[in-house]
């Protein structure tokens, strides 16, 4: 959004390596004991930089909820890794620290009106959470937070079941800000939402980060949604970053198999491009995280998918292009046309389209 | 979706119901609006208030002083006088007048039902809330002891205690309240074991809100309303074992208490020659219950999140 955004400190302020949340399978009702895990986030590294707008895309079950709150900490086990906010390692942060920790770091949730206390007054549930950092309050204080937030001062003294689904998102967005935070997580902050108002909450969230320097961490199975806000998007497929690039470099030319894939179910406006399009079709669905595939995760479905290293010998990211990283053995090869998908029966050309 | 979304102006968005009115309705006082509308809380509200007016009246509205056999040598052991003008649904079996010894049974029913039952919720409550706020080791501790007093059936529970503490109003009270702790225990837990799961519960963590904050002032809140409803049919529950433990012989040891239950053991002896001595006290136990217990439904059915948009 605003990309001249540098200076002397340190340009990352989220730096997330090797994180890894595996939750254990347990049987038995009195003696437990763990038969397996679910790797939902397994070994991801991700930089997020300052003022910046890092979008997460994957799709369900791709782990990339878990991701978030696992870098909030929010009832998510960390198996591993670390969470560097701004110099501070989070994840090794208990209680009380932890507590104090949130503020800085703020989340705006998918379903806006789960996420609001049904029995709190808009000016309460905007305060309260200032009042628990110690953030001073005064009368101005909810009107001026509502109104940066588009919604009428009168607002204040309404519940939450009296506002549309686009305003109780506004009302959690002026909730999380009113903490002063500098780290934004959106966990799917639209896709509840009607087309009409989507446009208008993520031009909200855009004029916020404009006006108060934020810096956002947009997750999104939605990839308009993710190219629209975001400066980088990472890919995640399977509990993984399969890819990470600046957003229009992404979308320009995407370089690992899953990225092409999710990419060409894009549908283009221009109806001549449209019509030319190849559409690479996946096979199945994402495999179980509790028993993933071994070597990359994505063999199991890959069209470009190679006798060799693809199904024993798991791609690290590795950067191809300055600022482009792409978690796949072949990617050059398939960049360069060398590599073609191996069953023709995949890739469907999209004639014109049956309405 | 296209890839390029429009771009629409993000104004200040119209306010609900534009402007007339500002203060927002809560959900409690949505509610009371539902409560007011439904027929059946209506009737069950009169019938409550009513009871609850006479009990607190009985001396005033009472013809004659309560448990004076003044006229113990009318009753007969065939018969007992029906009512006449002096006494307006005659006498019960010891010569006392009815519709006052009829009073004064609303009053100890609302004393005992009320103390119990608030004994109940009480104890219930709090044990509800370590086991659904503190979770864990608390959890499973309180949950198998309320397990333990669930396995014996309530009635039977109420006896025993009523037994080891001796007759006496105090024992009663405490009896049927304790047969009321394990259902308030694990109604509460269940709930707020259940809104601890909710969005805003973890939303409430995001935002650095401390813990016991969330348990008490966001958790416990929206969990309580199948507690007040449970009351509310407790009292009625509560009323019916008073009579069933004095029917039993278990009540209040001194006979000049009015009762309704030791009224219909009264009248179990006579219930061939005159069965309207049973049938008084018999009604009045069941119009007193069926109001608390249309009260408690319809407060359910206005609490319900459903019934609301």
């Amino acid at each position: 959004m605003n990309p001249e955004v540098s200076g002397g400190r340190d340009e990352v302020l989220l730096r997330v390596r090797g994180l890894k949340v595996h939750f254990p399978i347990t049987r038995g009702i009195v003696l437990q004991r763990t038969v397996g895990h679910v790797q939902a986030v397994d070994g991801v590294d991700l930089d997020v930089r300052r003022g910046q707008t890092m979008g997460l895309v994957g799709e369900s079950g791709s782990g990339k909820s878990t991701l978030g709150r696992g870098i909030l900490r929010l009832g998510v086990p960390l198996t591993a890794g670390t969470v560097e906010y701004d110099g501070v390692d989070i994840a090794s942060l208990r209680g009380e620290q932890l507590r104090r920790q949130r503020s800085a770091m703020q989340m705006v949730f998918q379903d806006p009106m789960a996420s609001l206390n049904p029995r709190q007054s808009v000016e309460n549930l905007i305060t309260e959470p200032m009042r628990a950092h110690g953030k001073p309050v005064d009368t101005t204080t909810v009107a001026r937070l509502l109104e940066l937030v588009g919604l009428p001062r009168s607002a204040a003294l309404r519940y939450p079941h009296e506002f549309s689904g686009g305003q109780r998102q506004r009302l959690g967005i002026a909730r999380a800000i009113g903490l002063e935070p500098a780290l934004v997580i959106a966990d799917e902050p639209v896709s509840a939402l009607d087309v009409s108002v989507q446009a208008q909450v993520l031009n909200l969230l855009e004029e916020l980060q404009q006006r108060l320097g934020l810096t956002y961490l947009v997750i999104a199975h939605d990839l308009a949604v993710v190219r629209h806000v975001s400066d980088d998007v990472a890919v995640m497929y399977l509990g993984g970053i399969v890819e990470q690039a600046g957003s229009d470099d992404l979308y320009r030319s995407p370089l690992h198999p899953y990225t092409r894939a999710l990419m060409s179910a894009v549908p283009v406006p221009d109806p001549e491009v449209e019509d030319r399009r190849q559409r690479i079709l996946l096979r199945g669905d994402i495999p179980s995280p509790a028993a993933p595939p071994t070597g990359c995760r994505f063999h199991t479905r890959c069209p470009y998918r190679q006798q060799t290293r693809c199904d024993d010998e798991r791609p690290v990211l590795r950067e191809l292009r300055p600022g482009h990283r792409v978690a796949c053995h072949f990617a050059e090869e398939i960049d360069s046309g060398a590599i073609q998908p191996a069953e023709a029966a995949q890739m469907v050309g999209t004639a014109p389209a049956s309405p | 979706m296209t890839a390029q979304l429009p771009t629409l102006p993000t104004g200040p968005a119209a306010g609900p119901g534009d402007g007339a009115t500002v203060v927002g309705e809560s959900l409690l006082r949505g509610a009371w609006h539902r409560l007011r509308r439904s027929p059946l809380a209506v009737a069950g509200a009169v019938i409550v208030l009513l009871f609850v007016l006479v009990a607190l009246a009985a001396p005033l509205l009472a013809p004659y002083e309560p448990a004076s056999t003044q006229w113990a040598g009318d009753v007969t052991p065939q018969s007992v006088p029906g009512p006449s003008a002096d006494h307006v649904l005659g006498l019960d079996s010891f010569g006392s007048d009815m519709l006052t010894q009829l009073l004064y049974g609303a009053r100890q029913s609302l004393i005992v039902g009320v103390v119990s039952t608030l004994l109940g919720l009480s104890v219930g409550a709090a044990l509800g809330i370590s086991a659904g706020g503190l979770g864990g080791k608390v959890d499973t501790a309180v949950m198998r002891l309320v397990d333990i007093l669930l396995s014996i059936p309530s009635l039977l529970l109420a006896v025993s205690v009523a037994a080891v503490m001796g007759q006496s109003q105090l024992s009663v009270m405490i009896a049927i309240g304790v047969a009321q702790v394990p259902i308030f225990a694990r109604l509460l837990r269940g709930s707020m074991l259940s809104q601890s799961r909710s969005d805003y519960v973890l939303a409430a963590g995001a935002l650095g809100i401390r813990r016991r904050r969330i348990v008490l002032g966001h958790v416990l809140p929206n969990s309580l309303g199948p507690t007040i409803v449970q009351a509310t049919l407790s009292l009625a529950t509560a009323i019916i074992e008073v009579a069933a433990l004095s029917f039993l012989g278990l009540g209040d040891s001194d006979p000049a208490v009015a009762e309704w239950g030791r009224m219909l053991v009264a009248a179990q002896e006579r219930f061939g020659n005159d069965p309207r001595l049973a049938v008084y006290p018999g009604v009045c136990i069941a119009i007193t219950a069926l109001g608390f217990t249309l009260f408690g439904e319809a407060l359910r059915e206005a609490l319900d999140p459903r019934q609301r948009r």
